[in-house]
């Protein structure tokens, strides 16, 4: 299978070698003894002005990324979910009057049986409820308001039942990080008979995803942002050769990274109020519930014109046995397809150093983390808190490049 | 009726027609049988004459200090159920930080099976609740050992009382628990199963058992702030007390002993979700207030604001997601598979099923996983701004279940339906 070879994604280097696939650089590393390093348009975003911030609002920068968009390609698609972020992207067209292709959701009709329509149990098993309670919802509305729009949903599950005598484990290098039973096949450029023959119409096609809210967090009294792989790796890498579809960031981009940086210093600066400082602890992505807790924050600040109450699940703890594939787990045991995802990560766990994978009570749940140089943003405003016993005995320092006033100095990150 | 249940109607009570339960399984399992519903009261006479929209004037360190105070005055010996946590710290802080004396912290843990399930500090998913004894109650301990040596400290390994029932145990387990259907909750809370709290309790003295019960719940009906109680928190206390009149069961913060404790939390809460900069969060709190992950965000908010001395960086594990199957417990399920007690607590679950109409369950994906909660009576606390600038409102959801709710305001009742 063909990789996109998109360096505005991100890539891996492994010694004198580029991956633009993560399994496929961390096999590398494993056969050839090396570190395999994550780098995401670092030059652009090192150059940027991240300690200023842009005066831009934040709806006008949103506005300039679809134009922007809209004058590079012929087609744009985006990858709705009904969540905060696909939604503001798709806003970003529809509000200011930029004519958005298509809007397009996955959902595995074959699997849902017995998993879903309970809209008053958000663990993120019930995921699959998103469709009827955020996304049918928006759809609705923009069919009615904005009819020129396509709206497409898409059955992934029978793309992948086509495939239940013949997939192996070679479906790992369908996704990047996303290890998960129909990451391949839901994102796919070609699970539409539509979308297939849109590709092989010449037209320049953009694949949009709403990826992602600004990461940030404090260093030594310094806000920082900063990018992560997983979230970088959510599009679909096959693209079987066709150069002209793109996948792309509406936010993590290096054509616009005034968005980005807009967005961090608007959190920042909500965290440094003296009502919220005693807040800041909840910057912290490897705590599920922090982290959770960080996006509803952020959220309400950076997409004003989103409907926070929209039904949403909890987010999911890991890659490898992602709660959100309770569909799968419940309505395809004993397939063809659940072995091979089994056989998938055997393959993965066979084939790549222990030290790469991290783990949730001993066993492996996904590949390791990358984090981007961080960026500094400013300093942090407003006194510390000071609780009567500090109890950070459990906090472990991880190692991180920082790019502050251009230059390049390490540092350590309380995770 | 249960032998040696603690009526105490301070942790709230069933009514099922004209009869008093203290055990919420027996109650439910006697409105199973004469076909009618029970009703949870906590509190409503205290609570309701409570003048809720009015902030109490002391601040929350002063209201802490007079509840550690009152409990001092009136108990011979107090033991706070630590759990590292910010609700049972700040109890524990209460006292210590006013140099009110406290006799016991006690921390509950699984010692014979913990194996494989502890120790993985970037793992905060529920199942890895043990970890809490290392990261986050250990070091708390090791503090007041250090600073307050005075203060008793107890590890209690509740594995070995359970052990201890291997061969008898049967399903009447879940008579020894209020609400809280885990293969340990009764051995784990159980007043007599450390040797020196049993013989503290035959020596007559009156004993508290303080746990650090609980953050104020609030939300957000017709644009008016309430606080409410449920069940589920309050039905923490293990029930059992035997034939001993002079243990009791108290929770620090809902109590109607010093609602004004509550009351100010409340205000503390609204007073800065109404701040302009931070309105935008209100859709935390709106009612129903289903959503797990938006009560897990409200309550980190919630206690870095009324819990001041308290490190809000403190590890912590992920709240689980029902009674009968909690995450929580994964080191009984990893652990103990294949043993008469892992039986046992499988028969109690299924005991509970036969005798309790299905009306009474949670489901998950049709699996009954716990008692339904119940909810106190609303009381309002004031106004809510209005904020509203979706493009497109999606919260139809909302509409698909509504329950009649019961509200105090202005201390006259008012009954909806939300």
């Amino acid at each position: 299978m063909k990789v996109e070879q998109n360096p505005k994604l991100g890539y891996y280097r492994v010694g004198d070698q580029t991956f633009y696939s993560k399994p496929e650089a961390y096999i590398y590393a494993t056969q050839t003894h090396q570190e395999p390093v994550w780098h995401f348009n670092t030059n652009t975003y090192a150059k940027a002005k991240w300690s200023i911030e842009p005066e831009t609002s934040i709806r006008e920068l949103y506005r300039i990324r679809a134009q922007q968009l809209r004058e590079k390609y012929d087609y744009i698609r985006v990858e709705a979910s009904g969540g905060g972020d696909s939604t503001t992207a798709i806003f970003a067209f529809l509000l200011n009057g930029i004519h958005l292709d298509e809007v397009v959701f996955r959902y595995p009709k074959k699997g849902e049986k017995g998993v879903t329509a309970d809209p008053f149990t958000t663990k993120a098993n019930n995921t699959l409820s998103e469709w009827d309670f955020a996304a049918k919802p928006l759809l609705d509305w923009i069919a009615t308001h904005h009819p020129t729009v396509k709206i497409t949903v898409h059955d992934y599950s029978e793309n992948m039942l086509e495939e239940e005598s013949t997939r192996d484990e070679s479906w790992v290098f369908t996704t990047r990080d996303w290890f998960q039973p129909g990451h391949g096949s839901k994102h796919t450029h070609f699970g539409t008979k539509e979308h297939k023959d849109l590709t092989e119409s010449g037209k320049s096609i953009c694949v949009l995803y709403g990826v992602d809210k600004p990461k940030i967090t404090i260093i030594d009294d310094g806000w920082y942002g900063y990018f992560i792989d997983l979230y970088a790796n959510h599009a679909n890498p096959v693209n079987d050769g066709h150069t002209n579809i793109t996948s792309e960031l509406f936010y993590w981009s290096p054509d616009l990274p005034e968005i980005s940086i807009k967005q961090s210093h608007l959190i920042a600066k909500w965290f440094d109020m003296p009502q919220n400082h005693h807040l800041r602890y909840l910057v912290n992505e490897q705590d599920p519930n922090r982290r959770t807790a960080y996006e509803f924050i952020a959220k309400s600040i950076i997409y004003p014109d989103y409907d926070l109450q929209t039904w949403q699940t909890s987010k999911p703890t890991n890659s490898f046995y992602n709660e959100m594939d309770h569909w799968f787990y419940t309505n395809f045991k004993d397939t063809n397809l659940y072995r091979a995802w089994e056989k998938g990560l055997e393959y993965l766990v066979d084939k790549i150093d222990p030290k790469y994978f991290y783990y949730q009570l001993g066993q492996p749940v996904g590949l390791t983390m990358q984090r981007s140089a961080y960026y500094y943003i400013g300093p942090v405003k407003s006194e510390k808190t000071t609780p009567t016993f500090p109890n950070r005995g459990h906090i472990q320092p991880v190692a991180v490049t920082i790019i502050k006033d251009k230059k390049v100095v390490k540092g350590m990150q309380n995770d | 009726m249960i032998e040696g249940v603690e009526k105490n109607p301070k942790l709230g009570f069933y009514r099922v027609n004209d009869q008093t339960f203290y055990s919420k399984p027996e109650a439910y399992i006697y409105a199973t049988q004469i076909n009618t519903t029970p009703t949870w009261h906590f509190n409503e006479v205290a609570y309701g004459k409570c003048h809720w929209n009015v902030e109490p004037v002391p601040t929350i360190r002063e209201l802490y200090r007079q509840r550690a105070q009152q409990l001092r005055e009136k108990y011979d010996y107090i033991r706070v159920e630590a759990s590292g946590g910010g609700d049972s710290t700040t109890a524990i802080y209460s006292f210590l930080l006013n140099n009110i004396h406290l006799d016991e912290v006690i921390f509950r843990y699984p010692k014979q099976a913990d194996k494989d399930v502890a120790g993985e500090a970037h793992t905060t998913d529920a199942r890895n609740s043990c970890s809490e004894f290392e990261f986050a109650a250990r070091p708390l301990l090791n503090w007041i050992k250090t600073n307050y040596p005075k203060t008793r400290v107890t590890i209690h390994d509740f594995t070995e009382n359970m052990l201890a029932e291997e061969k008898t145990r049967d399903e009447s387990w879940v008579l020894q628990t209020r609400h809280w259907f885990q293969p340990a909750h009764a051995d784990r809370f159980n007043q007599f199963n450390v040797r020196e709290h049993r013989e503290l309790a035959d020596s007559g003295k009156s004993i508290c058992v303080l746990t650090g019960i609980d953050k104020p719940r609030m939300t957000i009906i017709n644009d008016e702030w309430h606080c409410y109680f449920l069940d589920v928190q309050a039905n923490t206390a293990h029930p059992i007390v035997g034939p001993y009149t002079n243990i009791t069961n108290e929770y620090f913060y809902w109590t109607p002993d010093l609602p004004e404790l509550v009351v100010k939390q409340a205000h503390l809460i609204r007073s800065w979700f109404e701040m302009p900069e931070n309105q935008h969060l209100r859709y935390l709190v709106v009612w129903p207030n289903t959503s797990v992950h938006m009560r897990t965000s409200y309550e980190h908010i919630a206690k870095s604001i009324i819990y001041p001395d308290y490190d809000p960086t403190t590890w912590q594990a992920d709240k689980p997601t029902n009674s009968f199957y909690n995450e929580s417990d994964y080191w009984f399920h990893h652990n103990m598979q294949g043993t008469n007690l892992y039986r046992a607590w499988e028969a109690g679950l299924k005991y509970l099923i036969d005798k309790i109409d299905r009306r009474f369950f949670d489901f998950e994906s049709g699996v009954p996983v716990g008692l339904k909660s119940n909810i106190s009576k609303f009381y309002y606390i004031g106004p809510a701004s209005q904020v509203q600038t979706a493009v497109v409102q999606n919260n139809q959801y909302l509409n698909l279940s509504k329950r009649p709710l019961e509200i105090i305001k202005d201390r006259k009742l008012k009954r909806v339906i939300r």
